[in-house]
């Protein structure tokens, strides 16, 4: 349903252009629920925006296509993806705080949106709100509220209710639990997956926190200095992540159950963009690096499903390693 | 464990609503915990259970409506001078939740540091004091990646000799692994320089591996207290159930059905603690409930002697945190009535 291939997304700097998403190619499928990790400033939040269509200078598309629906939406006019967004694509935002306007009611700000796209008799915009807030668990009572009579988790959740309005076949959301204790986090991603169930729609979720997504993504892709560094099925790759950057983050988070063990981490910091290196872009932090790692950059190769980017799975080195 | 802080029965209220309206909310309701010296504890608890209200009172930045807190036996509300009071915030600093905003951007990294050296150890010359926030920076590990901002809070800390740092969320808007840095910066500023941490933050998971203790609060008041390995081994009350089960595992199995079903039951919310009646706050969204609970507050009260725990932790080849006056304290009538609670698993 959705086809992204080749996507590169430019920032342009003062010390010349920066490369934050780098050729990122991928499907979602119809009802599809794919994760996307990574440490802040890998590009994951630069990849959603180039999706939606959502970038503003100095960040442009310089490559790439993204097919919704069988249209390209890298060539659309303003007009024509607006005619899409909410309708067919919605977006929901990292800080529901900000996304929601704090001078009217939330049953306004849904008016809003369904007027835009052609419901104008006052009776189906209210019967329509009423039903994607019940939808999300919020009494509709709440329409007449404003977003600050609402707590962190009833916002995020009026978001998702709003995203819902047209019942859309993709939700794209930028970390809408980062702002919520553990307890609500849950709850509203079980009911996500729940609204996914009934209703169908694909979701691509972007957080940084990898065990979120553990248990509800059907596919993860792991981002890396603006690059895929590993694509797959969620759990295969929880259960055995080859590259040394999936490793390295499933490591670094503690759990509370079982023993407790050492935390790893990985050590370092994300490169700066604006220089490319010839070799692996995480050559300097790999703990599994080796000597080509420095001369040749790592393709995307498939292995048991899984799409990589480490020279560890290329056949040659892998026996070259060994 | 020489005490070096402690919390007896500590409240602050804020009124809400116009000027006449008589409605309170009650943010911290009658809390009493202590912190040991070298010690860390770890405050868990939902946003709005008044774990951020907990730190603002020991700092000094309200003032109690009720209780006091006591730091080296001699309580804070008794500094008056401006120099007790400049002693105590360099004994007792905060470091807050957002780096970003916390710091001032037109200063450079070593004006707040140098700043609060300045003001806190006036004894030092200039070179002295440059020479001090050298080390400071090689303790918190601030070299010429000035990238780290996060460590700066804790650099300007540990720049007036503090005996408890109140640490905000530090970690909360962290990476993973940057996350790992600073926690374990936590651990050696408790080794090396011997200072108590009070560890406020929702993500029990990192709290697990600095802390030596656990409280879990729940809208404004405390519902379990304990060594931390054994409150996460077997929490008693109901709520610190709830909050262990939702932290996600990605090595567990994916949850059943029925768990999924039972997790969107629980959208509730914590609670906004306005004019409370007596009884357990947790009622609303508690399993186990029974007759009392809707009557009378629970109190926190001694479950089970530590020593039990660790002694069958150290059988089983666990290791414990041995400390000799910790112990298990809940605040549930049905756990302390000796029933073993499994409200969520």
């Amino acid at each position: 349903m959705l086809e992204v291939s080749g996507l590169t997304v430019e920032y342009a700097t003062q010390n010349g252009t920066v490369r934050a998403v780098d050729d990122v190619s991928f499907t979602v499928g119809r009802g599809e629920f794919l994760g996307i990790v990574g440490e802040s400033g890998c590009g994951k939040s630069t990849l959603l925006f180039g999706i939606a269509q959502l970038l503003s200078p100095p960040a442009r598309i310089t490559a790439g296509s993204v097919t919704f629906a069988g249209k390209n939406l890298v060539a659309m006019t303003d007009k024509q993806l607006a005619a899409i967004r909410w309708r067919n694509l919605s977006v929901v935002m990292q800080s529901a705080m900000n996304a929601l306007n704090p001078v009217k009611s939330v049953g306004a700000q849904f008016a809003d949106a369904l007027r835009a796209h052609g419901v104008s008799s006052r009776k189906p915009i209210v019967a329509r709100s009423a039903e994607v807030l019940r939808m999300v668990g919020i009494d509709p009572v709440h329409l007449k509220s404003y977003p600050h009579q609402l707590s962190g988790g009833m916002r995020q959740r009026a978001m998702i209710a709003m995203a819902l309005l047209f019942t859309p076949d993709l939700v794209i959301m930028d970390e809408p639990t980062s702002a919520l204790d553990v307890v609500a986090q849950r709850s509203l991603m079980v009911q996500i997956k729940e609204l996914q169930r009934e209703l169908g729609f694909a979701i691509i979720f972007v957080t940084h926190d990898m065990s979120l997504v553990s248990h509800f993504s059907d596919n993860l892709l792991v981002m890396y200095a603006g690059q895929i560094a590993e694509i797959g099925g969620t759990r295969q790759i929880f259960a055995s992540p080859l590259h040394p950057y999936s490793r390295g983050l499933l490591e670094a988070f503690p759990g509370i159950r079982g023993p407790k063990e050492p935390l790893k981490g990985i050590p370092g910091a994300p490169p700066d963009l604006s220089v490319i290196p010839n070799g692996c872009r995480f050559l300097p932090r790999c703990p599994l690096k080796m000597d080509e790692c420095a001369t040749t950059q790592p393709a995307l190769v498939e292995r048991d499903g899984v799409a990589v980017r480490c020279l560890l799975y290329v056949p040659e080195s892998l026996g070259a390693a060994q | 464990m020489t005490e070096l802080l402690r919390a007896d029965n500590l409240t602050r209220h804020f009124k809400i609503g116009a000027t006449l309206s008589r409605r309170t909310l009650h943010a911290v309701d009658d809390v009493s915990f202590s912190i040991g010296e070298r010690e860390i504890v770890a405050l868990a608890g939902e946003s709005g259970s008044g774990k951020s209200t907990v730190a603002r009172l020991l700092a000094r930045l309200y003032k109690p409506t009720g209780g006091q807190v006591l730091f080296e036996g001699k309580p804070i509300s008794a500094i008056r001078s401006r120099r007790d009071k400049l002693r105590y915030s360099g004994q007792v600093p905060m470091v807050f939740q957002d780096p970003f905003s916390s710091t001032n951007p037109v200063f450079r990294v070593s004006h707040g540091v140098l700043r609060v050296l300045k003001l806190h150890r006036p004894e030092l010359s200039a070179r002295e004091r440059q020479a001090e926030a050298q080390r400071v920076f090689e303790v918190v590990g601030l070299g010429a990646d000035m990238l780290q901002r996060y460590r700066v809070g804790f650099a300007q800390a540990l720049a007036a000799r503090p005996k408890l740092i109140l640490a905000d969320e530090p970690v909360s808007m962290l990476d993973v692994s940057i996350r790992i840095g600073l926690l374990n910066l936590m651990t050696k500023l408790r080794d090396s320089e011997g200072v108590s941490i009070l560890y406020i933050t929702h993500d029990i998971a990192s709290a697990r591996y600095v802390a030596d203790r656990l409280i879990v609060m729940y809208a404004g008041q405390i519902a379990e207290v304990g060594p931390i390995e054994d409150v996460l081994a077997g929490p008693k009350h109901p709520y610190t159930q709830l909050l262990l089960s939702a932290v996600p595992d990605p090595k567990a199995p994916p949850p059943s059905a029925a768990a999924l079903a039972a997790a969107v039951g629980e959208r509730g919310e914590p609670p906004k603690v306005i004019d409370p009646v007596p009884g357990c706050r947790f009622l609303p969204r508690c399993p186990v409930s029974t007759d009392i609970c809707g009557k009378v507050t629970p109190e926190l009260r001694v479950l089970t002697a530590t020593r039990e725990i660790a002694g069958a932790a150290a059988a089983a080849g666990e290791v414990a945190v041995a400390t000799d006056e910790a112990t298990r304290e809940v605040a549930c009538h049905v756990a302390q009535s000796g029933v073993d609670v499994k409200a969520f698993s």
